[in-house]
């Protein structure tokens, strides 16, 4: 809605300014228009310093429009009724033609790799902030909100122990179905599903496990090892069955696909269940039953 | 005053009945008219085209489609006329009349409704009834063009995105090998909803009511 709510005026301006060109009237198109043409030819140039007098009218529109809507925000406070958002599985192999399109004979003007880029870059961060953002103010969905760091990363991993000790309990060969530590689809799902790029994958790039909890009872350093086992186990899991994303730009524009739900669902057993239990875990921070009976690292 | 021109003026005073312009701006239309045709009573393509000031405007092409293009005669007929008299001229600007004071609500949602409806068809080239993404993509093209330097792979790209956003919108749930076929009226004028075309897709020199006009200082 955004994009093409933000097209319209320039089109409508060209729109409007041709009908008057067309009637041969000189009405406030023709001479807005005349105006913006001498301002961008001209004086821009002189008076704006630097790169940005060259910007592109389409970046300097985004610069306005994320002015805008920050203004919005802090003006709102953080409280406006956003319509709640669907999580939506289109991606562009939905909205690409089936037939190849005919090459385009025209020469459009050619602008540099570096602009193209930025571009692409401020279109993929405006659409993935935008969801983020949609999604992020319903508290009932909020699982983890990755911009507060440290707490709720914790709270993740508290939680996250307390489900494997249970798991461990519970079933013998653990080390062949693993549960979700903290990065799998699972739990990234349960967050954003918006921006794949969220989470690196630098805690696990090394051995070391990188939860710092303090964990009382003499039972945890094996649980620790176990997960460290399991991150490890799952990365490589999820390394083999992420599909590689098209190209740079398809992997910015696509939404979370949908395999990776539909094949955790099929190998573990209730890992929804399990995401469940997280959210209401995260989301009510009153006291649970989890908390109650599992207790060794909670202080 | 010959028998000709009290014939003008009858068809002038019937058209002026029917599109609701007043009499004086039927007359300043059908000079503007007659210049353009080079005193014909038909213009072409060929006559819009000549006209300089439009050799700045990026979707010069698509306006000029758009007075030729049947669909925005309301008559029922679709296709591209290659000539087009005056009737059909004035019935084209007709979609560029502000809203009166007079004009009620329902009035004011129909008249949006045909501004939406010339947007519409200016974008779906085709006439399919959608919006696809090689016409939006084609549209985004025309219009960052001349005007941005953008490159192509720019343009597309927001052509791209602008869809999915569409798509993902209207259509949230869609399987891998469904196909979005594009944006149909529904959709698009829901999502220009609330931008009050009705109120910015004008000329005002083509105000109705030519009481309020007077010298001096013009709106």
């Amino acid at each position: 809605m955004v994009l093409i709510r933000g097209l319209s005026p320039q089109f409508l301006d060209h729109l409007l300014t041709g009908i008057e060109d067309i009637c041969g009237h000189y009405g406030h198109h023709h001479w807005k228009d005349k105006l913006n043409r001498f301002n961008k030819k001209y004086i821009k140039k002189c008076l704006i310093a630097g790169e940005r007098s060259r910007e592109p009218q389409l970046i300097a529109f985004y610069h306005k429009m994320e002015m805008k809507q920050a203004i919005e925000l802090v003006e709102s406070g953080g409280g406006i009724k956003l319509p709640p958002v669907v999580p939506s599985t289109v991606s562009m192999q939905n909205i690409q033609p089936k037939k190849p399109p005919p090459p385009v004979e025209r020469a459009l003007p050619q602008i540099p790799k570096g602009r193209e880029d930025e571009i692409r870059k401020i279109l993929r961060g405006n659409l993935q902030k935008t969801r983020q953002r949609l999604r992020s103010y319903n508290r009932h969905t909020l699982v983890a909100d990755p911009f507060e760091d440290g707490w709720s990363d914790l709270l993740l991993k508290k939680s996250k122990m307390i489900e494997l000790e249970k798991k461990i309990t519970e079933m013998n060969n653990y080390l062949t179905v693993p549960a979700a530590p903290p990065d799998s689809p699972t739990i990234t799902r349960a967050r954003l599903s918006s921006d794949p790029q969220a989470y690196q994958r630098k805690q696990l790039s090394d051995s070391v496990p990188t939860i710092q909890v303090d964990l009382a009872s003499p039972q945890s350093p094996d649980s620790l090892s176990l997960l460290d086992e399991l991150q490890r186990a799952d990365q490589r899991r999820e390394l083999r069955r992420r599909p590689p994303p098209d190209e740079e730009e398809g992997g910015g524009l696509m939404m979370r696909p949908p395999q990776a739900r539909g094949g955790d669902q099929g190998e573990e057993g209730g890992p929804s269940a399990k995401e469940q239990r997280l959210q209401r875990c995260l989301s009510d921070p009153g006291p649970s039953a989890e908390d109650d009976e599992d207790e060794p690292f909670l202080s | 005053m010959g028998a000709s021109q009290t014939r003008t003026e009858d068809v002038f005073q019937e058209l002026s009945d029917k599109t609701g312009f007043s009499l004086e701006q039927i007359r300043i239309l059908h000079r503007r008219f007659r210049q353009l045709s080079g005193d014909e009573d038909t213009i072409s393509k060929e006559n819009l085209e000549k006209i300089q000031a439009l050799d700045k405007n990026p979707i010069r092409n698509q306006i000029i489609e758009a007075f030729f293009d049947k669909r925005n005669q309301n008559d029922g007929e679709v296709g591209s006329s290659r000539e087009i008299g005056f009737q059909q001229f004035v019935k084209v600007m007709c979609h560029f009349k502000p809203p009166t004071l007079k004009m009620t609500t329902e009035d004011k949602e129909a008249m949006r409704r045909e501004k939406l409806r010339f947007l519409f068809n200016m974008h779906d080239t085709d006439n399919d009834g959608t919006i696809t993404l090689d016409e939006y993509r084609k549209v985004v093209e025309e219009l960052l063009s001349k005007s941005g330097a953008i490159g192509l792979e720019a343009a597309k790209a927001i052509a791209d995105a602008a869809m999915l956003e569409v798509a993902s919108i209207n259509v949230p749930h869609m399987e891998p090998h469904e196909f979005y076929e594009g944006i149909t009226f529904e959709h698009f004028e829901q999502i220009l909803k609330g931008l009050e075309m009705e109120s910015r897709m004008n000329i005002r020199f083509l105000d109705v009511d030519t009481s309020t006009m007077h010298c001096g200082k013009s709106q």
